[in-house]
This record gives C-alpha cells, sequence and structure tokens, in this order.
C-alpha cells in the first residue's frame, strides 16, 4: 500500500503522510500515529494476526485543524479557564467539540480517508466494511499523561458518513473538559497537543476478552492468564461483566485452572440497525464456557510469541471472529507492556542466611533477570 | 484527433449520495460500464459497473440477509466510489488519452474542461477510434509485414509496390512496441497495409519479390461482382 504524501510541492523533504496503513507504522512512529497504532504496526510485523487497518497521522489532524480553520476560536474558548473551574471548563469544551464535530471535512482530507476506508473495504472483501474507530495518543506512554482521550473508541462503525463523523469524534475528544483540565494543570500548550484516529477493520468477535503473559495477581511469570466473555471484547475491558478465567501454563500450554462464571451480558452487533449494542447472552450460554480448549491454547501460544518478540511480560486483547475459518480465526486486536508487576522490584526469594543451594533452587523458581 | 471529438457528450452523472442499487440501475439501463460522481459541479469520483458487482458479489457471498438488506438500503455510492479518479483534457489528444489509460490499466476516463465533467470516455468510445481507424465495415484487404526499420522513403516505396500490383492503397500503419519511445532510432515496426484488391496474393508475392517478408495476408470479401476468392 502506498503511503499517501501531504500534496504541497514545496515540502518535498519534508513530507509527512497525511493517513499511514498499520503495516507502515513500527514502534518508532508514535510521534506519528500515537502509541496505539504505532503496536498495533509493530505487532504486524512480528507476524501477529491484526485485523488491518489504517491511521489519520497527527500531520493529518494538523491539516484537518489547519482547514477548519477554527484554531483561533479554539484559542479563544481556552483563554483565561483555570483548571478548577469546572463548570466553565464543561462548557467550553461543548462549544469546542461541537465545533469540531460540525465542520465539514476539507475535501482533501475526506477522499484521502474515503480512499483507504474503500481499500480497506475491498481487502476484507466487504461492502463498506464495519471498523473500530479510535484515537491513538501520542503522550500515552508519558507517565501520568492519560489525558487524551484514548479511551474513545467507537465499534462496528460501517459506512463512509459514519467513518468521517467519527473520526472527528475521535479528534474532538482531544476537548474533553478533563483533557482540558489536565493539560492547564500541568502547563500543556492547547495548540501543542496532537491524537492520531485508527480506523481498523472489526473483529466479527464471538468471544473476546484480555490475557496476560504473566499472573496479574501474583506476577507469577510462567502462566499466561486469559480473561474471555461472548461478544466484542469491551465488556472484559470495561469490566461490566465477570468473564470466564484460564490459567495456561507457558511452557506446556496446558490449563491449569478453569473458572467459568455466569455471563449476563455482552456487546455484540446488532445486524438489522448494524450497530454495536448491550445483549443479553442467552440463558443456556450464560454458564457454559466462551472458548473451546483449542482456541484457549493457541491464544497462549500466540501470547507467547508476542512476549517473545517484546522480550517482556504483556498485557494482549484479542477477538475471536465468527465468520473465519476454524484455526486461522483468532485476531490480535491491542499489545501493550504489562505495568504493575514489571515495574516492581523483584522481591528477595531467599534469606539471607540460606545455603547456596537454597539459593539456586529459588532463583531458579522466580526467573532471573538476564539484563 | 482531440478527445472532445470522441468523447461521449453530456454523460449521466449521479451524486455521492444515491444508493449503489440505484446507481447499477441506471449504469445497466442504459449500458454503461461507469458513471462518474458530481456533488455540486464537482467532480468527487467515479463508480463503475464492475465495482458495484464485486461489492454484491461480496454481500451475496455473505448468504446473510441482514448484510443483504444493509447492502441494498443503505451503502450509498460514497461508499464504494473510487474516489480522486484519474480524468483528461477535452482538449487532448486521444494518444495521451490511450497513454493514461494504459499506464494506469483503466477503461473509464471522466472528460474535464475548466473543471467540470463535460464527457466520458469509455471501451464504446474506444472501440468506435479503433473501428474508424481500420474502417471496420469497409471490409479491406490487408497484407502485414514482418518488423522493419521505418526509415525515410521505405513507406513510398511500399505504396509504389501495392498500387503496382493492382491495388487501391487504403492505408499503411507501422506498429512499433510500447517501449521503443524514441523515434529517431529507428525501431523496428511490423507494417501493417490495408487496401482495395481482388488479389491479395499478387500483392504479397510482389512485396516477397521486392524483398520484403509477409506474414500475414488477409483477403477481403467484397460486395462487388467478383466473390469468388474467399480467403481469411
Amino acid at each position: 500500500m502506498n503511503t499517501v504524501l501531504a500534496a504541497k510541492p514545496d515540502e518535498a523533504a519534508t513530507k509527512i503522510p497525511l493517513l499511514s496503513w498499520f503495516e507502515e507504522c513500527t514502534k518508532d512512529s508514535i510521534p506519528l500515529v500515537g502509541g496505539k497504532c504505532a503496536s498495533l504496526g509493530e505487532l504486524i510485523s512480528s507476524g501477529a494476526r491484526v485485523p488491518p487497518g489504517f491511521a489519520l497521522t497527527t500531520a493529518g489532524f494538523a491539516e484537518f485543524m489547519r482547514a477548519a480553520g477554527i484554531q483561533a476560536e479554539i484559542a479563544g474558548l481556552l483563554h483565561g479557564l483555570d483548571h478548577d473551574d469546572l463548570d466553565r471548563l464543561e462548557k467550553s469544551s461543548a462549544a469546542i467539540r461541537e465545533m469540531i464535530e460540525s465542520r465539514p471535512m476539507s475535501i482533501e482530507l475526506e477522499d484521502l480517508i474515503g480512499e483507504a476506508y474503500r481499500k480497506l473495504s475491498v481487502r476484507c472483501c466487504q461492502a463498506s466494511v464495519p471498523v473500530a474507530i479510535r484515537s491513538s495518543a501520542t503522550a500515552e506512554d508519558l507517565p501520568g499523561a492519560s489525558f487524551a482521550g484514548q479511551q474513545d473508541t467507537y465499534l462496528w462503525i460501517r459506512g463512509f458518513d459514519d467513518v468521517i463523523h467519527h473520526v472527528r469524534r475521535c479528534i474532538s475528544s482531544l476537548y474533553t473538559a478533563r483533557a482540558i483540565a489536565y493539560r492547564l494543570k500541568m502547563g500543556f500548550p492547547h495548540d501543542q497537543v496532537a491524537i492520531s484516529v485508527g480506523v481498523q477493520k472489526m473483529a466479527n468477535a464471538y468471544a473476546a476478552g484480555v490475557m496476560f503473559t504473566l499472573h496479574p495477581a501474583t506476577g507469577d511469570r510462567s502462566v499466561i492468564v486469559i480473561d474471555a466473555n461472548f461478544g466484542f471484547g469491551e465488556s472484559v475491558v470495561s469490566g461490566e461483566v465477570t468473564p470466564d478465567h484460564f490459567v495456561v501454563n507457558k511452557v506446556t500450554l496446558d490449563i491449569l485452572e478453569r473458572t467459568i462464571s455466569t455471563k449476563l451480558m455482552c456487546y455484540t452487533v446488532d445486524p438489522r440497525i448494524q450497530k454495536s449494542v448491550a445483549t443479553e447472552v442467552p440463558f443456556e450460554r450464560q454458564s457454559i464456557q466462551c472458548l473451546i480448549d483449542d482456541e484457549i491454547t493457541e491464544l497462549a501460544w500466540m501470547a507467547k510469541k508476542i512476549e517473545k518478540h517484546y522480550g517482556r511480560p504483556m498485557d494482549i486483547e484479542w477477538a475471536i471472529d465468527k465468520a473465519l475459518p476454524a484455526g486461522g480465526n483468532i485476531y490480535i486486536l491491542q499489545a501493550r507492556p504489562e505495568t504493575i508487576w514489571s515495574n516492581r522490584q523483584p522481591a528477595a526469594t531467599a534469606t539471607a542466611t540460606a545455603s547456596a543451594m537454597d539459593y539456586i533452587v529459588s532463583s531458579l523458581l522466580a526467573g532471573k533477570r538476564l539484563t | 484527433m482531440l478527445v472532445r471529438n470522441w468523447m461521449q457528450r453530456n454523460p449521466i452523472v449521479i451524486g455521492s449520495d444515491t444508493l449503489v442499487h440505484e446507481a447499477k440501475q441506471i449504469i445497466t439501463d442504459n449500458n454503461l460500464h461507469g458513471l462518474p460522481v458530481v456533488d455540486d459541479g464537482r467532480l468527487r469520483g467515479l463508480i463503475t459497473r464492475a465495482i458495484c458487482l464485486r461489492a454484491a458479489h461480496y454481500v451475496l457471498r455473505t448468504q446473510d440477509a441482514d448484510e443483504l438488506n444493509y447492502f441494498s438500503t443503505r451503502v450509498k455510492v460514497k461508499d464504494l466510489m473510487v474516489r480522486d479518479p484519474v480524468t483528461i483534457q477535452a482538449s487532448d489528444t486521444m494518444e495521451h488519452c490511450l497513454e493514461v489509460g494504459i499506464e494506469h490499466g483503466i477503461g473509464q476516463l471522466p472528460v474535464m474542461e475548466n473543471g467540470r465533467v463535460v464527457g466520458i470516455i469509455s471501451a464504446n468510445e474506444m472501440f468506435a477510434l479503433a473501428a474508424h481507424f481500420l474502417s471496420a465495415w469497409e471490409k479491406r484487404s490487408g497484407v502485414t509485414l514482418a518488423p522493419l526499420e521505418v526509415k525515410p522513403g521505405l513507406i513510398g516505396q511500399i505504396a509504389d509496390i501495392v498500387e503496382a500490383a493492382g491495388a487501391e492503397l487504403q492505408a499503411i500503419y507501422p506498429i512499433g512496441k510500447p517501449t521503443d519511445v524514441n523515434p529517431r532510432t529507428h525501431p523496428l515496426k511490423r507494417v501493417v497495409i490495408r487496401f482495395h484488391s481482388d488479389d491479395t496474393p499478387r500483392v504479397a508475392a510482389a512485396l516477397e519479390q521486392a524483398g520484403f517478408a509477409v506474414i500475414e495476408s488477409v483477403q477481403a470479401a467484397r460486395p462487388p461482382e467478383t466473390t469468388d476468392t474467399i480467403q481469411h
């Protein structure tokens, strides 16, 4: 796929793409496409099965703001705000978001996104493929800098008009009251923040969830822990249901532990209106395991490969697609380094008075850092 | 030989909010290959019969009633159309138009003038162009010579031989390869000769006697009295 370049001839030397396909992104593309999309690019290059898609880059975002010609108005609305004055913050935020979401996009940018969406649809062999649209913040990885509205995710968006509308909504999430307040407090200038928007083929998930390549409760790196529910992964990520819980041995891929819970609801698509809806899980399915054992094993195997690629414990989002044949139906949707246990200093595993053999055995049990 | 004089004028255009199944109906009813998509006088895209059929194929393959319903009631031209399509100007030559079509491997070219769509060149127009060039309805006889270096004087020499053999010469077309872009190097070209004659073998023999290698010889059936020798 071609990277579509900014068309200004005088910028020939420093052309920054307004749009970038995920496979062109690597972990070094964070300033361009944000953390989320960069990690998807990195996953694709690691060989994981990731739904295809593209990102409107931060350059594309800048072009959007320039073409909309609303920077001055936004600056005016933000002027003199105080991060404690919640009423005014909310009011300004609503005005700005309304402005961003109502302005028509420039024809050039619309064509860029439209053409990429068309190519994506052809690639997925669908007439206007359903996509997930999510903002991808460039500062996501800064400690405590989770301000840029990167929680914004719109599922099962179909058709050009809806895609453009939700891309705009993702852009406007840069100006939520919370984000503005945070920037005021931390002294970030408003005109220097940037956001990227990812448009990714929606996995038609039968079941989905998250997995960790270490035990989140104990930090045990010898296991992979999988949480799963029917439908899209959002119900697991948001904690709205108690998911099925599996613990898999990382070496032998045996399922060591399984907890089947009563899953009352899930998010799935209503095929009639073509929208993502929260729905009740049919009674007869509520308390059965939502994955078959083969899928659990394959998930664990994929998690192992991803952990190997990154060289550190990972937190992975995945989905099992209804439309794909068994054996090739697992999609990896997101992978980020696990932060809680990885940042913790390894505790002493042997007491000072123990023998040399105790020390060796205990360090074998706990795993030893090589680097 | 300008695009203006060969294009289909005032083509049917549609807006990008049209449903795809309506667009397909217009394409089918008018036996078209593609429709320029125009919003507020501005060309925004091109939707072709092939695009519509491909999308319909994707939908039918799912065998899903909801998907079919979505396709026929919700999918718009703007979801499927090719954006920023390749265009040509009405003032361009047909040679340029052919070159553009071959370069991009496309068969539909909206024709622009002052930023507006004034015509379209599609396979129909290309057939018309080729038919006119070869006077397909005239039923000419013909001989093709093996590749030659077409240098000054050669065409005249061939013309003299053909006419001396009793034929009414109509046209001589040297045909080179698309890679031979520099005419100064005299690249090898086959020479296609078209004429009216009831005795093509005599023309071919005369050319061979003059040292040309004949690789094709076609005797056309002609309406007049002598219709006894028909060769193909």
